[in-house]
């Protein structure tokens, strides 16, 4: 849907960022960036945007910058704000920014091969775009360019960076490992904030973010549907924002039960992403290009649709406020990316099985290690299972690596294939 | 029933008539600013070679990167299914097409009916292309339809190490200015891409018999390389750079089978 109003968005952008150059006059002018054709959950994502913006530029709670793998429940139980600078530069690229900030980061000496999402970060923290940070969470799990950035930011703002250290395999010593680290981060926030952590706070954060979960959960068991009531290109778009920042807050939940009841309208009333429904696609790694490109266009021109994404699969169970950190440890490790490929090569698999899909495209961003690196061992498998895979070099956020044609032809050839 | 293929490339736009199962004739003329103006041309000099006219032709099927901007065509398909369908035609036994165009190369898996199984495409570079193969040209200042003979002269071997563009052809230059001889260069060239090409056709199942493709596989040198390297059943096609365009005229006549 971002797409659909992009255009709006980024003219509505441009002009207000060029009139008021500090992120809390962003935040402000947020709100008021409306569309009227915009679905509700839509415009709950925006609103959810700017107000986590706005907030952290007002410092009345401690300001966190994190990644995606670090539970947000953890950092909505301590009090914190957080600011997601990955998630933030997918934003930016899909409204055009995105390569003022990657020359910005550049002429820093920031190489074109590291990962385009954390240049952007880094073009905007160059800029004093980002509020600053307090302190910064980061998990190592899955994006190790993360890492990097966040330490060369801690070094930059001179501030703490707890890096939280994910094992490689889902056992219990991994989670007791992993549990004792967010214990520590826990109390040394409440150092830090001076308040303290109680159970009544965790209790609320843990409920909101389970509740949130049944929601996704019956999201996803709509996205079975023939024809799909929700686009992927969508779910990776405003959706997986909230997927990765939201849990844990009302915002986020009033978010998954608005867009719950959006999908239950479409599935109720047959309607699907694209009038004719040819063929199911699965896609693969947790992003997709970003900035203005014809992928989507392709697709549906040859009346494909993305039927489900791997990132939007709900690997982890409820959240229990009784053990809240063996229980985030466990959400943790229960992330089917980390360890070895064949725990991806099977939740793939069972996820092709239940949304009958026809052919899977694995989108292989530059400068990201732990998804290219499995990707031809998915494909050989499904091969053997008579599952063909296109595996699509590109970029999410650096439109300069995307070639419109070369990327057509890729597609279309695919598609050709599964006809 | 007279159908056309066209194949509106990078570097060339080639055209095919085709009729009752037989190549009637061809065309191959380069790409310019105008590629739908020299497509049209390109149609028309083939038709006029083969005695017929526009209005004789029952299907027109474009595939190429300029396939979707051609206006007058009945249907628009990616290269890596017409080389597929024409390599087939040509000879059943294909399993593999390795097809080296103006600017990308690819690799296709085909069954025994000439359906694409699985593909590979090189990266965004322009390594390991026919472009490539032309600046190298240039810098040695030997015309690119000569490098294939220049290089079967060769006596010693060179290895190419660079195979981004640009820094292949400054190693190129300093190559020429240490003394080495042309041939041997060439060579080296020739070796480079076919080993890039190489680790490409790897990640399918390479199968027997090999069809090699597109503008570059008319280079006897490169085809040489690519022989030596793959080790497999190699057939190369009389005319292989209107492979494209071929699946292209097969795919048209198809459209009026099925209607």
């Amino acid at each position: 849907m971002l797409d659909n109003y992009n255009d709006n968005f980024k003219s509505a952008l441009i002009k207000k960022i060029a009139k008021n150059s500090n992120t809390y006059q962003l935040g402000n002018i947020g709100s008021k960036i409306y569309f009227r054709k915009s679905s509700k959950s839509f415009k709950l994502w925006l609103d959810f945007l700017f107000y986590q913006l706005k907030e952290a530029c007002k410092k009345r709670k401690l300001v966190v910058w994190t990644n995606i793998y670090t539970p947000s429940e953890l950092l909505y139980a301590l009090g914190l704000i957080p600011i997601y600078p990955e998630l933030i530069s997918g934003v930016l690229a899909s409204v055009g920014l995105a390569s003022y900030f990657i020359e910005t980061a550049e002429s820093k000496f920031y190489t074109t091969d590291l990962c385009s999402f954390y240049r952007v970060a880094t073009g905007l923290v160059l800029k004093g775009w980002f509020p600053e940070p307090d302190l910064i969470i980061s998990s190592s799990q899955l994006c190790d360019g993360s890492t990097k950035f966040f330490h060369s930011i801690s070094k930059y703002y001179n501030c703490e960076h707890y890096l939280i250290d994910t094992p490689y395999y889902n056992d219990l010593n991994s989670q007791k490992y992993l549990a004792a680290q967010l214990k520590e981060i826990a109390h040394k926030i409440d150092e830090i904030s001076g308040q303290q952590l109680n159970n009544e706070r965790i209790n609320h954060t843990f409920n909101l973010s389970n509740q949130a979960r049944e929601y996704i959960i019956k999201l996803s068991k709509f996205r079975e549907n023939i024809p799909s009531p929700l686009s992927g290109w969508d779910a990776m778009a405003y959706i997986l924002y909230m997927f990765f920042s939201s849990l844990g807050t009302e915002r986020g939940l009033e978010f998954y039960r608005t867009l719950y009841q959006e999908v239950r309208e479409r599935v109720d009333k047959g309607i699907g992403v694209i009038k004719e429904e040819k063929h199911r696609i699965l896609w693969l790694h947790q992003i997709r290009p970003y900035y203005q490109n014809e992928i989507i266009q392709n697709l549906k021109e040859n009346k494909a649709v993305i039927s489900f994404e791997e990132v939007s699969y709900v690997y982890w169970s409820a959240l229990d406020p009784q053990r809240p950190w063996a229980s985030l440890a466990q959400k943790m490790t229960s992330n089917f990316g980390i360890g070895p490929i064949e725990r991806r090569v099977k939740t793939v698999y069972d996820l092709v099985k239940r949304y009958n899909i026809d052919g899977v495209i694995h989108f292989s961003q530059r400068g990201c290690r732990q998804s290219c690196g499995g990707a031809y061992i998915i494909k050989d498998f499904l091969q053997k299972k008579g599952v063909p895979m296109l595996i699509l070099d590109g970029d999410g956020a650096d439109s300069r690596n995307y070639s419109k044609a070369q990327t057509r032809t890729r597609i279309e050839a695919f598609l050709e294939m599964l006809s | 029933m007279i159908v056309a293929g066209l194949d509106i490339g990078s570097l060339t736009i080639k055209a095919v008539i085709f009729e009752e199962n037989k190549i009637k004739g061809f065309t191959i003329v380069p790409t310019g600013a105008d590629a739908n103006k020299l497509t049209k041309d390109c149609l028309e000099l083939t038709l006029k070679r083969t005695g017929n006219d526009f209005k004789d032709l029952q299907a027109i099927v474009a595939t190429g990167y300029g396939r979707i901007s051609v206006p007058f065509t009945d249907k628009s398909i990616t290269e890596i299914t017409c080389h597929a369908i024409g390599a087939n035609w040509l000879n059943p036994d294909t399993r593999t097409v390795i097809d080296i165009g103006g600017q990308d190369s690819k690799v296709i898996s085909v069954d025994q009916d000439g359906r694409v199984v699985d593909f590979v495409m090189n990266d965004k570079c322009a390594a390991g292309t026919g472009r490539f193969l032309e600046v190298m040209a240039n810098a040695l200042g030997v015309k690119t339809e000569e490098l294939g003979n220049e290089s079967l002269k060769s006596k010693k071997k060179i290895t190419i190490s660079s195979m981004c563009t640009v820094f292949a052809e400054s190693e190129v230059i300093s190559l020429i200015a240490e003394g080495c001889a042309k041939e041997d260069i060439i060579r080296g060239l020739h070796e480079a891409i076919s080993n890039r090409i190489c680790s490409m056709a790897c990640r399918l199942r390479l199968e027997n018999t090999i069809a090699l493709t597109g503008g570059v596989a008319k280079n006897i040198g490169m085809v040489h390389a690519l022989k030596k390297r793959l080790k497999a059943k190699v057939y190369v096609p009389e005319e292989p750079q209107i492979v494209g365009a071929l699946g292209a005229a097969i795919a048209a006549s198809r459209i009026l089978y099925s209607e």
